[in-house]
């Protein structure tokens, strides 16, 4: 083959090449003698072009698919980008690397020592994982090395070399450290809240050294600071840290890297780290839990994001886990996750108030300065955070003086504030927004009409309506107080536009199937769950469940192996069943609610790895014994919960412990205990109330600070004070619904429209009243059952349909009856 | 005693990817740097669960691919046909670096030692297609051809990476078909000629 076409030949070949094109087969031959006559190699070059040009289907004109594939199998088993450097043995400038020391984020971290004989010197040689080549990173990045190079703490690790390797990955060579991350250290040692506070103090220097000098580190996390033996503090891992300064901005040329003469820097084109927007790698924060929320909502990052972090670990450090559990995966999930984010003060956490209630002087000695000084540093708005490391670290040094700490001065709540409120407007919009959102949704469906490939954007019409214009909308206003009427709205348009659809899906099962699946999601969010008040529409959601079955019933006949249809098929007779007996219909409940339990089972057997089938196995049967309460059967209905129990007990193995499972179990147990109770089985209910405890606090201790789960956990504190209330302890009953309360309310008062959470309270003054009554108490027993009424009656007032909220208020009233003789 | 809902797909935000898709039109060429984690993440995220939905790893369109990208994460009551193909044109650049970067990352791995490797997946080759392309080299010499050709480069790019027709490919750098179809031709013809791709002699 002769030599590639270099750039000048291209230049001059592609215009012949083209000219050739429009020959033909003899006129070619003849163009390409003309050429050989001038030039040789220039002729013997056109030719094989055209042979290149006559080549049949290559894998160039294939395109990228097969090799996405391949890709994406790799991406499918996680094994993604996992696949890194194997550099052991080799050299990296001065640098002979040694064994991997470990694996993180961004890359591999080898142990290397100096090997060109100058001096002995060991090294972490960090690899990364991707090489970024646009000519903007490279230059960015090689600012920020002059200026990481120019940090010389005691407690910062300096960076020492770096490089790239011979594949292009880049790599740095970093003093070695050997310690652990400050939230091991302080449990290995049992450090006292004293010598934790002191260790944070030492960070909050070391961050403010590196602020002075404009470097934000923009992840600080306990993996990234280390305490060694000797117990100082070293901050690792400025990799991705970025300069302060604005962006296009050039910085003054005297500031020189004051590096070491020794130890020269290999300084080349293509070193380039991940220089991409905060700490996004791909779309994904890496290590969200200590992120502040402007960095999550991707807003520009400023020193006060690592004051948040150092909250964060902080809080850490207090309670045992970081403030927020972030569960997402996705920038949305997690930027809806922080504007619902509440912090619980670190004096509050259940870890560290104990098991039985009461204070225990941990949370003694947190409650107060720390909790302030926390809260300070956790604020949702960094303008309300420290204005620096400094003032935190000085902060804490006054704490642990006992002098007056500067976070208590002035107003402030112990609830981080909400994030602006701009936000949420700006997600509510106004009713004219929203039916101009309906009409474009219309208007977009008819343009889409006039293309190709029209089913397919059907499909996904209805599934970014369905899912993202109008679930997630209604998600995001759910909570909100005076969005009913925007809410309603949203269902409403929902339910027109389906149906507009649906009059074309009869010939089409793939839009059948999207639709039946839009019809859960509105039929749930008509209907709600059986406790709790949703809008409260069940007329309007039996209509949507039974169009969706209307759907999707001929898809499943025609597709028996679809087991995406058969589940949707199941959630909608589910739903079907729940609808009818939260309505009454007791009877037809039962109908549909065991021909869902068929359903499920028959997708447990078929997807057994799927934690889904095993939810659906489980939920069908909780609710198919809270019918059965219903019905007064209780043998029934204990049998059903059990069943339910145990699936949810195999699942929770089966699946991996997935955390939805393991929530599955504790309510399992609550209905066993609701049950108990029913049938005035005391001991058994107290019993099942333990268990139904015991699992909700662990499930709390794995994502402390997760709102739904510390409700549930008030609701498991509120059962043990039922079933004691009744049978058992009054004390032990009053002490329980201390607890309850003090976990609900809180949620409650910063989320004021969750009816769910409104519901749990008013339920526990009523079992705090039945306390008091039996224990004597008659007037904390009024006041109490007077307190569940009156909250009972503004919740059936706002839905009407809810037998719940009706039978509710009922009892309140029969109970105050029962006291004084007459109604106050 | 709460429950769950059913359907539990995750959605992506759209405000983003629509913001700086705009700007990007609107001339801002930081935008692009901005977008790219972005695009190339989701472009990621949605290979591997289509995997995990089809289980065939035979085909994996890039079209049907960028289709979901730009619906999840444009927010389409905001841009206009031209950004879509914009758009479009990013994803292909990010399906490269994608290839590029998985088959940087296995030679890597191929030629290193020591350190214990999990599994290589194996090649996927369609059966009886033609010989799958070594992207490495596709790479170096689509560089090559930028060299001296970078309109022709981009072609490339967005008709094998993209998977873009000729029609939404001439939308997208603005130029009559029958331009943008010679153009390609001669793209094609030298890489063709870089990798070794001849036909028979006349």
């Amino acid at each position: 083959m002769s030599a590639p076409a270099g750039g000048g030949d291209w230049a001059v070949l592609r215009p012949l090449f083209v000219e050739a094109l429009e020959r033909d087969e003899p006129g070619r031959q003849a163009l390409i003698a003309e050429l050989a006559a001038r030039d040789q190699g220039l002729a013997a070059q056109l030719a094989e072009l055209l042979r290149a040009d006559a080549a049949a289907e290559s894998a160039l004109d294939a395109g990228a698919a097969p090799l996405l594939a391949a890709v994406a199998a790799g991406a499918a088993s996680g094994a993604w980008e996992g696949r890194d450097a194997a550099l052991t043995g080799e050299r990296l400038g001065p640098w002979r690397v040694g064994e991997p020391l470990g694996r993180g984020g961004m890359g591999v971290v080898f142990a290397a020592e100096r090997d060109d004989g100058a001096f002995t010197q060991d090294v972490a040689i960090k690899v990364l994982r991707r090489t970024l080549d646009t000519p903007e990173l490279q230059r960015r990045f090689r600012l920020e090395r002059q200026l990481l190079a120019r940090l010389d703490h005691p407690a910062i690790v300096k960076l020492i070399d770096g490089g790239v390797t011979a594949d292009g990955l880049p790599w740095f060579a970093l003093e070695r450290v050997e310690g652990l991350p400050i939230t091991d250290y302080a449990r290995r040692h049992e450090l006292p809240v004293g010598a934790r506070v002191a260790l944070l103090v030492e960070v909050c220097a070391a961050v403010e050294s590196a602020h002075r000098r404009l470097v934000v580190h923009r992840d600080l996390k306990p993996s990234n600071v280390l305490i060694t033996a000797e117990g100082h503090v070293k901050l690792l891992d400025f990799g991705i840290a970025k300069v302060l300064a604005e962006e296009g901005h050039e910085v003054s040329p005297e500031v020189s890297p004051e590096v070491s003469p020794e130890v020269p820097l290999e300084v080349s084109p293509h070193i380039a780290p991940e220089a991409a927007p905060a700490t996004r790698v791909g779309g994904m924060l890496m290590t969200p839990q200590y992120a502040a929320p402007e960095q999550i909502l991707g807003e520009p990052a400023t020193t006060a994001v690592d004051v948040y972090a150092l909250g964060a670990m902080l809080y850490e450090l207090l309670t045992g886990s970081p403030p927020h559990p972030r569960r997402s995966t996705t920038p949305a999930g997690l930027a809806r996750e922080v504007e619902r984010e509440t912090v619980v003060p670190p004096s509050h956490h259940p870890a560290v108030r104990g098991g039985q209630g009461g204070t225990s002087s941990a949370a003694r000695t947190l409650r107060g300065d720390l909790d302030a000084v926390v809260s300070k540093a956790l604020r949702a708005e960094p303008g309300l955070r420290y204005g620096s490391a400094a003032e935190l670290g000085a902060d804490l040094r006054r704490f642990l003086e006992r002098r007056p700490v500067a976070a208590r001065r002035g107003t402030f709540a112990y609830t981080a504030s909400r994030f602006a409120a701009r936000h949420r407007w700006a997600l509510l919009g106004t009713a004219a927004g929203i039916s101009l959102l309906a009409a474009t949704v219309v208007v977009s469906a008819v343009r889409l009409r006039a293309e190709r490939d029209l089913a397919q954007r059907r499909y996904d019409d209805v599934r970014a309506l369905a899912s993202r214009f109008l679930f997630d909308f209604h998600d995001a206003i759910r909570t909100l107080p005076g969005a009913t009427g925007a809410r309603t709205l949203v269902v409403r348009t929902a339910t027109e536009y389906l149906e507009k659809l649906a009059a074309d899906a009869g010939e089409d099962p793939g839009l059948a199937f999207e639709l039946a699946r839009a019809y859960v999601r509105l039929g749930n969010l008509q209907g709600g769950m059986f406790f709790t008040a949703s809008i409260g529409d069940t007329a309007g959601a039996l209509s949507s469940y039974r169009k969706g079955l209307g759907l999707i019933e001929p898809v499943c006949e025609q597709r028996p192996a679809d087991l995406a249809g058969l589940r949707v098929r199941e959630r909608l007779v589910r739903g079907v069943g729940r609808v009818l007996h939260k309505r009454g219909d007791h009877a037809q409940a039962a109908g549909s609610l065991l021909r869902g339990r068929a359903l499920a089972d028959e997708l447990l057997v078929r997807a057994p790895t799927d934690p889904e089938s095993w939810l659906d196995a489980v939920y069908v049967r909780l609710e198919l014994g809270d019918l059965r309460q219903s019905e007064q059967r209780f043998a029934d209905a204990d049998g059903e919960y059990r069943d339910g129990l145990a699936i949810a007990e195999r699942g929770a193995r089966a699946a991996g412990g997935d955390r939805r499972v393991a929530t599955a179990v504790s309510h399992a147990w609550s209905r066993l205990a609701w049950l108990a109770g029913s049938r005035e089985r005391w001991p058994d209910a107290i019993a099942a109330a333990e268990r139904y405890l015991e699992s909700t606090r662990a499930l709390s201790e794995r994502s402390p600070g997760d709102a739904e789960t510390l409700r549930d956990l008030g609701v498991a504190w509120r059962i043990l004070a039922w079933a004691n209330g009744n049978g058992g302890d009054a004390s032990r009953a009053l002490e329980a619904s201390a607890e309850a309360l003090a976990i609900l309310e809180p949620l409650a008062a910063s989320d004021s429209s969750n009816q769910q959470l409104l519901e749990d309270i008013a339920s526990t003054y009523e079992t705090r009243g039945g306390a008091h009554a039996r224990g004597g108490n008659q007037g904390a027993a009024r006041a109490d059952f007077s307190t569940a009424l009156h909250r009972f009656e503004a919740l059936a007032a706002a839905d009407p349909d809810n037998a719940t909220y009706r039978e509710a208020v009922e009892y309140q009233r029969g109970q105050l009856r029962g006291l004084s003789g007459a109604i106050r | 005693m709460s429950e769950r809902f059913g359907d539990g797909d995750d959605a992506v935000d759209s405000g983003d990817v629509t913001a700086l898709l705009l700007e990007w039109s609107d001339g801002d060429r930081s935008a692009l740097d901005r977008l790219m984690p972005l695009v190339y993440g989701e472009l990621r995220r949605l290979a591997a669960r289509s995997l995990r939905r089809e289980r065939r790893a035979e085909t994996l369109q890039p079209t049907a691919l960028v289709h979901e990208a730009y619906l999840d994460l444009v927010d389409q009551n905001r841009v206009q046909w031209r950004n879509r193909q914009h758009f479009y044109a990013v994803a292909a650049q990010a399906i490269r670096r994608i290839l590029v970067d998985h088959a940087r990352a296995r030679l890597a791995v191929k030629r290193g030692g020591g350190l214990a490797v999990a599994e290589l997946e194996g090649d996927v080759e369609a059966p009886g297609g033609p010989a799958p392309i070594d992207v490495l080299a596709l790479e170096a010499a689509l560089e090559r051809l930028a060299a001296s050709d970078p309109e022709g480069a981009r072609l490339i790019e967005l008709r094998f990476y993209g998977g873009l027709s000729l029609e939404e490919i001439s939308e997208v750098v603005g130029r009559s078909m029958a331009s943008v179809k010679r153009d390609l031709r001669a793209a094609r013809a030298f890489l063709h000629r870089e990798l070794g791709i001849l036909g028979p002699p006349p």
